[in-house]
């Protein structure tokens, strides 16, 4: 399938008081047209800085991002793009939903004209046209009574119905990427179902790629067609939803999968991964998750995993996976899982770069 | 909102009488007679003339009738000013102080606005510390020695501008820049770390990530925000400035208000110091009133509403 957004090579580091933070280490990643991509990992694992730039949204006093990254979407790398090329591909080819929509919304305009004003910046609509089109988007997203809701101001309207608006702002001039970030963590479970049937239907109906980041597996198995897993700046492993949930490789995965409640397992213990994220300001020399991690193996601590392939669209960054390692048994809740994998499981201990 | 304008005037009326009740028994406090100082009168003339402005008479007695003449509108005459009424009086002497305090607000506001919504766009760059250095200075150097550097430097010296009088705009010019110094700083600093606190909310990402550029988050997105808080200062201060500043009007020789006001206090003037203050309680609780009124304007969140509901 087609790319339509690559990352490559990503370093970013955010510069404070007490040094240099390395908050992503070489992230790549390639986002395929139509598909909805979950980018899932613990807080501080950043998952929010790598969508952030791609958004070119982070703040350019103390964020640097490396050279040699490349985040290329539309033969362009976005990286390089001035102040004023970035704001042609914002709202327009690449869009973004955020965590909170009880701040994420103007307090003192009016919905319809911010729903309206992207249409107006970009697809140069005269101010009825874009009102017109604002009456439409809220259909579409299913806000009740669009035709009064309109004049109202965000204050008005419940934490859902604010999501709801935020997505039709996002989508209000066809995004070819939009980029989801945690859009469901600041809602209640039943408001949270609905937000993801309607983006699930909306993505269809505009045809639309989606980066989705969650640390909510529940609602990655809900939407994602590929998971990619981050932990300490970069991704551990990447694959198709089945591969993630039924097949995980790397132990970090495992640990999440295996801390996800859930209703038929019989345990008395909900799993909790020990420890606490790395310090990214002094990255630690070997695997970022050894010391978390209970099948590390000497060389987790001297040298960095490669990334291993093991089927044509999952890989993992874990010294498990090479031939000469030992063969470990993967916590019960992973064993389980993948009794019910119908997937290929051929390690083949190639380097993928 | 008409039901809460109603109720607003009728609570303004009630703190307007206890104002003017305080006013009148602690200024009857003052030791002294208003004609104890013209020393040529004998006894029995000061009996006299105390007889004919009423106060001889108990201090209820002489409250009673002051409200009683209030409410007709009635502010009584000056004894300093050979029987003047003070309503007169005080429209002689408001319109300069009016012309001054309004000049000075409109320019100090705009330019402190402006100041503060640079220096927060360009944080820590040069251009905040000029931003912020302006209204250091603004706020700690009192406005009587910008009175005197503008007169020496710009009239004196270079002869740009008339020193001091009343004859005409450009003559307001001088005492309206020394006047707005204030409001500048107050201006820019409250702007400055409202913009500040506004830019970094959830929203204006999000502006942002709709593609609106820095002049559009700052002016369509941010100002009207980070307006909210400053304009609860800015009412106040007008007043204030409305009002007369003493000392700048007494350097350019402003025949304003605020120096008529300190005179009558200093001479016992019993009508003029209620007439005036009159007027400024007045004005303040109006400015309050608008205040609120703009609140609700410029925030749909703030709903102006009569009572409990």
């Amino acid at each position: 399938m087609e790319s339509i957004l690559q990352v490559k090579n990503l370093n970013i580091s955010f510069n404070t008081y007490a040094g240099e933070v390395k908050a992503i280490r070489g992230v790549d990643f390639d986002l395929k047209k139509g598909e909805t991509l979950a980018i899932v990992g613990e807080s501080g694992s950043g998952k929010s800085v790598t969508t952030k730039s791609i958004m070119q949204l982070l703040p350019k006093s103390n964020s640097e991002i490396k050279q040699g990254s490349e985040i290329l979407f539309d033969g362009k790398n976005l990286v390089d793009l001035s102040d004023k090329e970035m704001e042609k591909v914002r709202g327009k080819d690449i869009s973004m939903i955020f965590q909170d929509p009880m701040t994420s919304l103007n307090p003192t305009m009016k919905i319809g004209k911010q729903i309206a004003e992207p249409l107006i910046k970009h697809q140069k609509f005269s101010k009825k046209q874009a009102m017109d089109r604002a009456l439409e988007l809220l259909k579409l997203v299913g806000l009740p009574q669009p035709e009064t809701r309109i004049h109202q101001y965000p204050h008005q309207f419940s934490g859902g119905q604010r999501q709801r608006i935020v997505i039709a702002v996002a989508l209000a001039c066809n995004p070819k990427v939009l980029i989801a970030d945690e859009p469901t963590t600041a809602l209640d479970v039943t408001i949270q179902a609905q937000i993801l049937d309607l983006m699930k239907n909306l993505q269809k109906k505009i045809d639309t790629s989606i980066i989705f980041i969650t640390h909510d597996l529940g609602v990655v198995a809900n939407v994602a067609d590929r998971v990619a897993v981050m932990y300490g700046g970069k991704i551990v492993e990447v694959g198709t939803v089945d591969e993630i949930f039924y097949n995980p490789q790397h132990p970090y995965t495992w640990g999440l999968i295996s801390s996800m409640p859930s209703i038929d397992a019989d345990d008395d213990e909900l799993f909790v991964i020990p420890g606490s994220p790395p310090d990214l300001l002094n990255p630690p020399k070997g695997d970022a998750f050894a010391l978390r991690n209970r099948y590390a193996m000497a060389i987790d601590l001297e040298e960095e995993p490669p990334m291993f392939k093991v089927s044509d669209t999952h890989y993992a960054a874990t010294w498990l996976l090479h031939p000469d390692a030992p063969k470990v048994e993967p916590p019960e809740a992973v064993k389980r899982r993948q009794h019910k994998f119908t997937g290929g499981n051929h390690t083949e201990g190639e380097v993928f770069q | 909102m008409g039901k809460y304008l109603l109720q607003r005037i009728l609570f303004m009326l009630l703190t307007l009488f206890i104002i003017i009740s305080l006013t009148f028994f602690l200024m009857k406090l003052i030791p002294g007679s208003p004609f104890a100082a013209a020393a040529k009168l004998t006894e029995s003339q000061r009996a006299i003339m105390e007889a004919k402005y009423g106060l001889d008479q108990p201090l209820p007695v002489q409250y009673f009738r002051y409200m009683a003449n209030v409410i007709q509108g009635d502010l009584g005459v000056s004894f300093q000013f050979s029987n003047t009424p003070v309503t007169d009086l005080i429209a002689g002497r408001i319109g300069p102080s009016a012309v001054l305090g309004l000049q000075a607000m409109i320019f100090g506001t705009i330019f402190g606005i402006f100041l503060g919504v640079i220096g927060a766009l360009r944080q820590n760059t040069w251009i905040d510390t000029g931003s912020t250095l302006v209204a250091v200075v603004g706020k700690s150097i009192p406005s009587f020695v910008f009175a005197a550097l503008l007169q020496y430097f710009i009239a004196v010296k270079l002869g740009w501008l008339p020193v001091a009088f009343w004859r005409g705009w450009e003559y307001s010019i001088l005492p309206t820049i020394a006047l707005s110094i204030f409001p500048i700083s107050i201006a820019a600093r409250f702007m400055r770390t409202e913009m500040i606190e506004v830019l970094s909310s959830d929203y204006i990402v999000l502006a942002r990530a709709k593609g609106a550029n820095s002049f559009e988050v700052a002016f369509k997105h941010a100002l009207r925000n980070a307006l909210i808080p400053v304009v609860t200062v800015l009412g106040p201060l007008a007043v204030s400035l409305m009002t007369g500043s003493l000392v700048v009007e007494k350097i350019f020789a402003v025949p304003g208000l605020g120096e008529q006001f300190v005179t009558s206090i200093n001479v016992l003037d019993y009508p003029v110091i209620m007439g005036t203050t009159i007027l400024f309680a007045a004005l303040f609780i109006f400015v309050v009133l608008v205040v609120d009124v703009l609140y609700s304007i410029i925030d749909p969140r703030i709903r102006l509403s009569g009572g409990e509901n």
